[in-house]
Parts: C-alpha cells; sequence; structure tokens
C-alpha cells in the first residue's frame, strides 16, 4: 500500500522477457489504451472548466471562459452580477478548504508519531504479541473506511466529543497511521543494528543515539510518510463523511457541490483542472528528483 | 522489550509504548466494541416502555391543545361557550357554533395526538408476529373518543395518560432486568420487504435476469400475489459480489501494464509510462470521481452520443438513466480504484532478477510459461496485496455511489449503512449493519489471505 514510498522507476540495462515482435505491439497498443481510459475524464473535466455554460459540458460549447476560475478571487459586486456564481457560497468553500488543512496538519504529526511508535515496536521487539500487534494495527487499513468514521464517532460520543473537526482527525489517524507505520518498517528493516550498538558501546546515551543515528537514517522515510499521510487526508471523504458531524471539510463540500440537484456549477472543474495540474507537476518532480539520486548513487 | 529499553532508553520506548497502546485501544479496539455494543442493543424506540411512554405523551400533549383550544375559545368567549371545568361534569351543548368546517362533533378540530392516545398500540415485532400494547400487558383498553366534546375527550385523555404512564414506570423497571442484548438488529439484514409492483412492472420484470437469480436464491418471492424481496441483503450481495468483480477486472487489466512497467519497457519509457499512472493514481479521489458525472449525466457525454447516433432523444425526454444504474457504480468503482493493483505488482515485480527470465528464454521456455513459473510465483505478494487494497476499496467505496448516483438510491451497501445511520436515525440498526459488513469483509479477504498464502508482512513490500 506504500506504493508511492517504495515504487521507483529503476535505470537499468535493457534485458527483459524477450517478447515476440507482435506480443510487444499489442502490449504497447493495450498499454496506450488503458493509458487513454485513465486520462480520458480528467481530461474531459478539465476542457469543460473552461466552457462557459453551467452544469459543465463538453458538447455543449458555448465559448472559451476564464470566470470559473476567476470566481476564487474576483471581487462580490462581479459575483454578484454572475446568475450562476452568485448562488455558489464562496466563503463556506474556503472555511472548508481550511478545515482540511487544520485536520491534515493534525492528521500528519500524530500520524507520524503513531506509525513510528508501530514499526520500532513491531521490528525491535521480539515477543508473542507481535503478530497479534501486526493485525490489530493492520486492520484499520484493511476495514470499510466508513465503518471506521462510524465507530469513531459512536466511541468518542460515547465520552461526550461531540462530531467535528476532532473526530474527523481521530478517524483519520486511526487508519492513516498505517501507511507511515509500513514506510518506515520498510526502512528500519534494512538499518543494520550496529550502528545504533556502535554508538551506545562508544557511550552515547540511548537518546543521542537515536537522535543523531536512527532518525537521520529514518528522514527520507518519515518524508514520504508525512507526503502520503497529507494526501490521504486531504483527499479522505468516505470515513470523513461518517465522522464530521456538522463541519466540512475541502472533500466533503466538493462532494456536497456536486450533488446540488439544481446543476453543479464549472467551479468544481475548476478546481479540479488546478489538482490535475499540481499532481502532474509534482509527479514529474518526483520522478526527477528521483532519477538525480540514482544518477548519484550509479555514476 | 528489554533489548528495546537497551537501544532507545527508558523515556523514548515509554513514548512508543504508549503511543502504540493509545492507537491500538483508543483508535482502533474501544471504538469497535462499543460499536458492536450498539449494535447488540435493541433500538429504544421498539422497546415496549418506549411504546408505551410514547402514548403518555401522545396524551398529555392532547390535553395540552385541547387546553389551548379552550382557552382561545374561551377568550373569545362570545357566551354561547362554558368552560369546562374539570370537577363538573362536561357540558354538551349541540348547539355550540363550530369553528372549523372540518372539526368534528363537540366542534373540535381533528386533534391527531388525541386520536392517537390509545392503548390499543401495535407493538415493533419481528416479521409475521404483531403484538398489541393492552392485550400483551392487559391493561384496560381506552382511547379518546374525538367525536365528543372537549370535557369528555380531556378526561379521557387523562385516563389513558394514568395508565399508560403506570405500565410505563412497570416496563422500564422490568426491562432494566434484562439484559438489553440481543441480536435483533443483525436479524434485520435478512429482513422482507413488501415490493409494491403494478402487474405490468411484475411482468416486466418477470423476465429479466437480475430478478430470475434473485428468485433463485431467495431473496425475492412471491406470497399470496404480494411480492416480498430481502432488499438489505440483496444490496449486501450485490456489493459483495461486484466488489470481487471489480478486483478480478483489475487483476486482468493490471498485470500487463504492471509487466510492462517493471520488466519490459525501455528504461525511458518506463519512467514516462511511471509517471502517467502516477497522475491518476495520486489526484485528489473526489475529482476522479467528479469527472465522470460530466460523461454520465443525463445530458452527459454518453447519452449525448447516444442521441447524435439516433438512439435515444434528448430534447424528447428519452434518455439512458446511466446515474441509476448499479453497472455505472461498478464503472466508475473500477476506475477510480484499478492503480491500487499496479503499484503493489510492479513494487514486488521490479524485484525480479532479470537473468532468471534470460535463463528460462535460453532454456527454451515459452513466454506463457515464463509467466506462470518464474514472474507470477514472484509476484504473488504483490497480486495478493494489490487484491486485497482493490477489494477493500471497492468494498467500502461510498464516494462514488453518493457523487455519482446522487443518492437516488442505494446501490451500494456502505450508502444503506448511512442511510440508516443519518437519514433514519437508527443508530443501532446502522452500527449492526456496519459491524456484520466487517466481519464479512474480514472474513473473504483472511480466506483469500489464506488461499494465496499471503502475511500482512506483504504489506511493507508492496
Amino acid at each position: 500500500m506504500s506504493a508511492i514510498a517504495e515504487a521507483r522507476p529503476a535505470a537499468r540495462p535493457r534485458v527483459g522477457i524477450r517478447p515476440g515482435r507482435g506480443s510487444q505491439l499489442l502490449l504497447r497498443i493495450y498499454t496506450a489504451a488503458f493509458l487513454v481510459f485513465m486520462f480520458a475524464p480528467l481530461l474531459l473535466l478539465v476542457i469543460a472548466s473552461f466552457n462557459d455554460v453551467s452544469p459543465p459540458s463538453v458538447t455543449d460549447w458555448r465559448g472559451l471562459t476564464g470566470k470559473w476560475y476567476a470566481f476564487y478571487w474576483m471581487d462580490e459586486a462581479s459575483l454578484r452580477a454572475d446568475a450562476v456564481l452568485r448562488s455558489i457560497d464562496r466563503g463556506r468553500f474556503y472555511d472548508c478548504l481550511g478545515n482540511s488543512l487544520i485536520v491534515a496538519a493534525c492528521v500528519v504529526p500524530l500520524s507520524l508519531l503513531l506509525g513510528l511508535s508501530g514499526a520500532i515496536l513491531l521490528t525491535r521487539w521480539q515477543s508473542r504479541f507481535n503478530a497479534f500487534l501486526w493485525w490489530v494495527l493492520l486492520s484499520p487499513m484493511l476495514a470499510p473506511g466508513i465503518v471506521l468514521g462510524l465507530s469513531t464517532l459512536v466511541f468518542w460520543g460515547d465520552l461526550g466529543m461531540s462530531a467535528g473537526l476532532g473526530t474527523i482527525v481521530l478517524a483519520q489517524t486511526t487508519f492513516i497511521a498505517g501507511f507511515p507505520m509500513l514506510v518506515i518498517m520498510a526502512r528500519l528493516q534494512r538499518q543494520p543494528p550496529e550502528q545504533e550498538e556502535a554508538a551506545l558501546d562508544l557511550g552515547a546515551s540511548p537518546w543521542l543515539a537515536f537522535r543523531r543515528i536512527t532518525l537521520p537514517y529514518l528522514v527520507p522515510a518519515l518524508a514520504t510518510a508525512g507526503v502520503i499521510a497529507f494526501m490521504s487526508s486531504f483527499e479522505n471523504y468516505n470515513t470523513t463523511m461518517f465522522a464530521r458531524g456538522g463541519s466540512c471539510t475541502f472533500s466533503t463540500e466538493i462532494g456536497a457541490m456536486v450533488r446540488n440537484p439544481n446543476g453543479h456549477p464549472p467551479v468544481i472543474n475548476a478546481v479540479g483542472t488546478v489538482i490535475v495540474v499540481l499532481t502532474i507537476a509534482a509527479a514529474i518532480g518526483h520522478t526527477i528528483l528521483l532519477r538525480r539520486e540514482q544518477g548519484k548513487a550509479v555514476p | 522489550m528489554r533489548r528495546l529499553v537497551r537501544t532507545y532508553g527508558g523515556a523514548l520506548t515509554t513514548v512508543f509504548v504508549f503511543a502504540t497502546l493509545v492507537w491500538a485501544i483508543m483508535l482502533i479496539v474501544l471504538p469497535q466494541l462499543s460499536m458492536l455494543d450498539m449494535a447488540l442493543r435493541t433500538p429504544l424506540r421498539a422497546k415496549d416502555s418506549s411504546i408505551a411512554q410514547t402514548v403518555m405523551r401522545d396524551a398529555q400533549t392532547c390535553q395540552a391543545v385541547l387546553d389551548t383550544y379552550r382557552d382561545e375559545v374561551g377568550a373569545a368567549g362570545d357566551g354561547g361557550l362554558a368552560v369546562p371545568s374539570l370537577s363538573a361534569p362536561p357540558l354538551a351543548t349541540p348547539s355550540l357554533p363550530s369553528p372549523s368546517p372540518g372539526g368534528s362533533g363537540g366542534g373540535l378540530p381533528y386533534i391527531i395526538q388525541c386520536d392517537r392516545a390509545t392503548t390499543a398500540q401495535p407493538l415493533v415485532r419481528d416479521a409475521g408476529e404483531s403484538a398489541w400494547l393492552n392485550t400483551e400487558y392487559e391493561i384496560e383498553t381506552l382511547a379518546v373518543d374525538i367525536t365528543a366534546d372537549l370535557g369528555t375527550q380531556y378526561a379521557q385523555a387523562q385516563a389513558v395518560r394514568d395508565a399508560a404512564a403506570a405500565l410505563y414506570q412497570e416496563l422500564v423497571a422490568a426491562e432494566a432486568e434484562l439484559s438489553p442484548y440481543g441480536f435483533r438488529n443483525f436479524v434485520q439484514i435478512f429482513k422482507p420487504l413488501v415490493i409494491p409492483l403494478s402487474a405490468d412492472a411484475r411482468a416486466q420484470e418477470a423476465g429479466e435476469f437480475g430478478t430470475w437469480v434473485k428468485e433463485a436464491i431467495g431473496l425475492r418471492y412471491e406470497r399470496d400475489g404480494v411480492v416480498y424481496e430481502r432488499v438489505t441483503l440483496t444490496t449486501l450481495l450485490r456489493t459483495i459480489l461486484f466488489a470481487a468483480v471489480a478486483t478480478a477486472l483489475a487483476l486482468v487489466a493490471c498485470y500487463p501494464i504492471a509487466c510492462n512497467l517493471a520488466l519490459r519497457a525501455a528504461p525511458h519509457r518506463a519512467v514516462w509510462l511511471f509517471v502517467a499512472l502516477l497522475v491518476p493514481y495520486a489526484t485528489v479521489e473526489i475529482m476522479r470521481v467528479y469527472a465522470w458525472v460530466t460523461i454520465v449525466d443525463n445530458n452527459g457525454l454518453l447519452n449525448r452520443l447516444l442521441d447524435l447516433f439516433g438512439v435515444v432523444d434528448i430534447e424528447g425526454g428519452d434518455f439512458v438513466a446511466f446515474k441509476r444504474s448499479p453497472l455505472t457504480v461498478f464503472t466508475v468503482i473500477v476506475y477510480t480504484y484499478i492503480l491500487f493493483m499496479v503499484f503493489p505488482i510492479y513494487n514486488v515485480m521490479s524485484t525480479l532478477d532479470r537473468n532468471q527470465i534470460e535463463a528460462a528464454h535460453d532454456l527454451g521456455s515459452s513466454t506463457w510459461r515464463v509467466h506462470r513459473r518464474i514472474i507470477i510465483p514472484h509476484a504473488k505478494p504483490g497480486i495478493a496485496v494489490g487484491c486485497i487494497a482493490t477489494f477493500m476499496l471497492s468494498a467500502g467505496a461510498f464516494s462514488v455511489p453518493r457523487i455519482v448516483s446522487s443518492g437516488l438510491q442505494g446501490e451500494w451497501f456502505s450508502q444503506t449503512i448511512y442511510n440508516k445511520f443519518f437519514e433514519s436515525q437508527n443508530t443501532n440498526l446502522g452500527s449492526a449493519y456496519a459491524f456484520a459488513y466487517t466481519v464479512i469483509c474480514f472474513v473473504i479477504v483472511g480466506l483469500f489471505m489464506w488461499v494465496m498464502r499471503a502475511r500482512l508482512k506483504d504489506f511493507m513490500r508492496a
């Protein structure tokens, strides 16, 4: 599940399956078709964001416009002048977006702490409870997201906590902490135990050894885990919908806007386009960084 | 544990153990247990005591409304109306002017609480049984005669209220003695519901394949000319079946992609393929789902295309309601979660030593044999993890049915749970559904892992 963390395109010599000409061509065509299937909906989303019609459409072209983007910064007067835009609550959207960032700001450090603790206990503590602990800590990642939201709501409601951002944070942390745990464990297992032992033998206190040896060693894993945790928290819809009470996050607000019975406005497409562009930039950046790193490692 | 303390010191070890325990107990185990507790309790409003309480409250409200009414008329008092006092016998004056044309005898309008205030009240029982408050607990059959005049109604309501209040106290005490737990909520999953169908609709549905399947496995049956269907169970089974099919489809679709990415494509091409797959994988989930709304809308791309070819006529109000079809939900779920299959397989597959493949080819193996004997066995942990991730995401999908079909109907079991919890406010039943669903999914995943001989540690590699 820690796909992004571990997935890295490897630079390697051209040795592989020796396929026949025909099957090679077939595989290429299939891969291209698969990519078309994956990208076509996103492309339509982007195209519709420039079309001057609401609800968004790609078939009914009414001219190029940038107003679905301008919605996010235009002044009140021009907002009121537009028949479609004036019915959308921009302030609420920004509040929800802010909520998402607040939630992520709590979930990321919390899940890093829990993930790190779980990873250290599972790799360094050999006991018969180990297998049991594995099951318990990984079970939220295997459970349907809605159930986590529900159980958090029920349990913390009994303890007197009303549904809101607090329950969202707790519900999300329950399963998001699993991602850092897996990523950190994968790296911890590759750490030679001699490093720590040498530091301890040379008189370092355990805290110093942890801070100077283990923590720096784990930094790449922690960074990856933090990014994964942030993205999981930000995009989460299923768990959040059940735990949210009356509050909203970016995803739930987009969902509410889409479900508007009077037609969903293309401003959602505008946000979607921004997200797609950011994702493309991040994916390319990630790959370039990785290649540069590999270039250094293998001269 | 001693080794932990030696390596990390007492303070750090305490922090790690404490954090893990908080996670395991406060965030995972106790919430599930409290949900189970909730699931095993009978919903408050289904209890007999709660029925008695409702009768009591209805009688009380009836009296309050009567009071208000008396005050109003009394204040308006044009001499014709005497204020009835409780101690005095009720005044029945047939000549009383009737202020409300819809009102019944006694010049009173219809007061629903007075009508409902009767001890002959049906109790909540399982299908096929019926019981009544007055006969079950052998109390006097009392009711408010809504055709009577104000004073009589008031007195009757008082009698109902007293009887119900006494019974309520008695029942609450009795129920406190009993165990509050039972499997009633879980049994509700199997409950058949009457499907009201016109003769035409029934004839039409009788020919459908889905109907035939449902009848064959007992999800739908006909008794005394009425069609019954186990709606909840049908949704549950359909969700799991669709999730399993989606997983199988994703595996078949993604295996060649993962192979291509990990073993076949030239390095520079593999990098770009990787980036291209990463983009839809990392895009915010809700946007991937939303991207389909424009396609499957009643006025969307698909219908426009069909319109172009003259299959449908959108202006004429004729279109294919893709939004209402479980198959659309299925397609979008496959689209949304398919890449969770590619990356785990790729991660494990790329660790394969390619010399093995070379050697096999040199020794004359066919491509098919290389896959069967070398690549698939090596990639098995990745395949297992990919399947589990895709299955659980599909089975638990909530965003897709909710966004794509705008919640028009409950095609997916997650929606059924949501509706029970938040729309009909029945937390006990909702908890029972959610808990049962989790158990079913875990059993399926557990069986799958056993068959694949996969272990939890594989999650770290994939």
